[in-house]
């Protein structure tokens, strides 16, 4: 079976632009069939005119089921689940997944609540490693700047996905209010 | 919606569905029907919703030993909810009405 790759621009950051990249290579006839750690598989088939749609849940398999449901009643075809991420396929025209910015920011929070618990440890982290660093000597001051220098590279991340997913509630916050 | 004291409208749609037991994915297809296609309830709204009314103890699983498929219906406090949302909402259409009735000031 053919395959080909290609890497997420970052669900947090570029969402829409992801699900479009889908809709073209399905166009050109490539199925996406799994999303893994950032990166897109496709196979190859049938050129399809379909449009995509994410949903982040943290599902049982028996919720699953129901939930995959639903989507199925409302034109969505489930095609890939993995860690809570939800991808489904559907005709162009088919109505939006979200229909209320409600709910809408309700999963925006349910998927930032992890994001911002990460950040805020990896600054505790950093902080700590830091204070080590500059007050500690010998071996403490070397594991102080290792832990210095693992937590930056994980924190500078995290803070932009904290950023983007911040600046999303606030978009779909306005929209609500409109 | 942190709260759901004052339903939204999707909120309200999805209650008033489940004055009776009903399937999930039935909701969809009533509120469509009952507002002729102008409503739409999509499908990662309804989950968020049935779940956050599941949590609240607004809406219950309805015990339905024929059905795959999980089968909701209102609770007691799920009605009384409803059925203070029915007297806001009345409230404000009396008040639209009247001043509509008043007819045009000149």
């Amino acid at each position: 079976m053919k395959k080909t790759y290609k890497i997420s621009n970052g669900l947090a950051f570029f969402e829409q632009k992801d699900l479009q990249m889908l809709r073209e290579k399905a166009a050109e006839g490539w199925m996406v069939e799994s999303f893994k750690g950032g990166l897109y598989t496709f196979t190859k088939s049938g050129p399809e005119d379909v449009i995509f749609s994410i949903d982040y849940h943290e599902l049982t398999p028996e919720d699953e089921e129901e939930y995959c449901d639903l989507f199925a009643a409302a034109g969505w075809t489930h095609v890939y689940s993995h860690t809570g991420i939800h991808l489904f396929k559907a005709v162009p025209g088919t109505p939006p997944i979200y229909s209320d910015a409600a709910s809408k920011t309700d999963q925006v929070k349910r998927t930032a609540k992890p994001v911002y618990i990460v950040t805020i440890a990896a600054l505790l982290f950093t902080i700590i490693a830091l204070a080590f660093m500059k007050l500690a000597e010998g071996f403490l001051n070397q594991a102080g700047k290792i832990g210095f220098f693992i937590s930056i590279v994980l924190f500078i991340p995290m803070l932009m996905t904290s950023m983007a997913l911040f600046i999303q509630l606030l978009k779909v916050n306005k929209s609500s209010k409109n | 919606m942190k709260s759901l004291e004052q339903l939204t409208d999707s909120v309200f749609y999805i209650m008033a569905a489940f004055t009776e037991p009903r399937h999930g994915y039935a909701v969809m297809s009533l509120v469509e029907e009952i507002t002729n296609g102008e409503v739409n309830i999509g499908p990662a709204s309804l989950y968020t919703i049935i779940k956050k009314l599941i949590k609240q103890e607004y809406v219950e699983l309805f015990d339905d030993a024929n059905s795959r498929r999980k089968v909701y219906v209102l609770t007691e406090r799920g009605r009384e909810i409803l059925q203070a949302d029915i007297e806001r909402r009345k409230t404000m259409v009396q008040f639209a009405e009247d001043g509509l009735n008043k007819g045009r000031v000149q």
